[in-house]
């Protein structure tokens, strides 16, 4: 049986770390160094070596590069959380092995995505004291705060942990620098039938929850935008819906990519197999459609405002400053959507073409978040400022690369001490 | 014993989470006056953050407390 081999040998790689995993390691850890470097020079000469200035009368914009970075990387979070509640409800069985994977996923983003908001703000103790102190509920960060950070990460550790006892119970009883720590996180489970019960139970409990917060979650941040009524280009019914579709669809692009590099790196093609990939590929299509609806629907509703400030905004977006980045993301996006609909109309999969627009559709949803925050800030105004202007610097740049590479680290080292993709897989597929 | 306290630490904190919302977080509605901008009690957000983890660690409640003796397989 696959499972007792991968059990009895040393499962995906872990336990073990080959020189090429110590070089990348180091390349990514320079990297993350570099990136501190770069904060460091914002905390001491301050917000002057960004982009970044007030709105009005500084002529700029106050988010930008980490802000649409953050909603990026949030975005694949909440996206993975959704893809896991669909994947356990649904019965989704060739995607059950993706969970653990999405859950680390989804802890790692989140993380990354919680510093750029800190990297974002000039006094940063000073903004994590004021908002658990003095937050309002009505206000939009009330909720990106609660339930987009705190509660997702929470519910994120609680599943990763109940989803990895079984699976640290049977590496307990194997010999190893690594059992004490096994043992630990198994917190005594015997995999009794009571015990097996119990698990499918709380799997489905923790999939409807993560479901729920990962729809909220995406919705809340997107309020940050949408209840903006002072705030032309941003102020809309659309930013929740499409924030919710683009998570979706981000995470979804996001897993085909970690999916395909863990099936090169461990060459289980068992776990990460042609139907994984098809059924991501389908998604993917399904999704992107959706999106590029909503941009449609956008675009219409925005060329017949009755606001000359929103009409400034548009015409930036479509033929002005952003018009460029514009048409590159809307492009981008059918490009996505072509790449995935010839293939499920096909009926024929190719790996290298999934992946493919799975990188086309992140590029596309960082472009698309760059727009919806930066034209909002430099243009929608309603006060008779001077048009505003934004340029990213080393900085930022360097700041925001350091935590993508920080949270490829984690995964990483996150692979070496437990078993990346659950044993149970099997088992619980035929259980569904 | 299992279902009592997995209950126990829901409703512990939900009641944490929407008393901090509703009541000890700063009004919701319409602002009329400055008393909208500032919370009845200091730190009700950290409280509503703390009881929804509670609310969480529920599920954590139920699967991980050991079973009895006369439960186990």
């Amino acid at each position: 049986m696959a499972t007792s081999t991968r059990i009895d040998s040393t499962p995906f790689g872990m336990g073990k770390a080959s020189t090429g995993w110590f070089i990348i390691l180091v390349a990514l850890l320079a990297v993350v160094g570099a990136g501190a470097y770069a904060y460091s020079r914002q905390i001491v000469e301050g917000e002057i070596v960004t982009g970044l200035r007030d709105v009005g009368p500084a002529g700029g914009a106050p988010w930008g590069l980490y802000i649409a970075f953050e909603l990026w990387a949030v975005g694949i979070g909440f996206g993975a959380m959704m893809l896991i509640a669909a994947s356990r409800l649904f019965g989704w069985s060739h995607l059950v092995p993706l969970n653990r994977i999405l859950a680390v996923m989804a802890l790692a983003t989140l993380f990354i995505g919680g510093w750029s908001v800190i990297a974002d703000v000039g006094h940063p103790f000073r903004a994590v004291i004021n908002i658990i102190r003095y937050a309002r509920p009505m206000s939009p960060f009330f909720g990106t705060f609660t339930v987009g950070l705190v509660a997702a990460f929470a519910s994120m550790l609680v599943y990763l942990y109940l989803d990895g006892r079984r699976e640290a119970s049977i590496m307990a009883t194997r010999p190893g620098r690594l059992r004490g720590w096994f043992l630990l996180a198994s917190a005594g489970y015997k995999d009794s039938v009571a015990e097996r019960i119990r698990r499918q139970r709380t799997n489905t409990v923790m999939a409807v929850v993560l479901g729920i917060i990962g729809v909220f979650a995406a919705s809340t941040s997107a309020f940050v935008f949408g209840v903006q009524q002072g705030r032309p280009g941003w102020f809309g019914a659309l930013q929740a819906p499409g924030f919710v579709i683009l998570a979706g669809a981000t995470g979804v692009a996001a897993t085909i990519l970690v999916a395909a590099l863990l099936r090169a790196e461990l060459g289980d093609r068992e776990s990460f197999g042609p139907k994984m990939f098809k059924w991501l590929n389908n998604i993917l299509l399904g999704l992107t459609l959706m999106y590029i609806y909503i941009l449609l629907v956008e675009l219409v509703t925005s060329s017949y405002s009755s606001s000359a400030h929103a009409e400034r905004v548009t015409d930036a977006i479509i033929r002005g400053e952003y018009a460029w980045m514009f048409w590159l993301s809307s492009g981008l996006f059918l490009l996505t959507a072509a790449l995935t609909a010839v293939q499920a109309i096909a009926g024929r999969y190719n790996l290298r073409y999934i992946v493919l627009a799975a990188v086309i559709l992140n590029v596309a949803a960082i472009l698309k978040r760059y727009l919806i925050v930066v034209p909002g800030l430099t243009v929608g105004r309603l006060l008779p400022y001077p048009e505003g202007s934004y340029n990213p610097t080393w900085v930022e740049y360097l700041v925001v690369i350091g935590l993508a590479a920080l949270a490829i680290v984690f995964f990483m080292v996150f692979m070496k001490v437990f078993p990346i993709v659950s044993s149970q897989n099997g088992q619980e597929s035929e259980g569904e | 014993m299992r279902i009592g306290l997995t209950a126990l630490t829901f409703v512990i904190g939900a009641a944490l989470s929407l008393v901090s919302y509703f009541v000890l977080a700063a009004p919701l509605g319409t602002p009329t006056n400055e008393g909208f901008s500032n919370p009845n009690l200091e730190f009700a957000p950290l409280l509503f953050v703390i009881g929804m983890s509670v609310t969480v660690l529920a599920v954590v409640v139920y699967e991980v407390l050991p079973d009895s003796e006369q439960s186990a397989d």
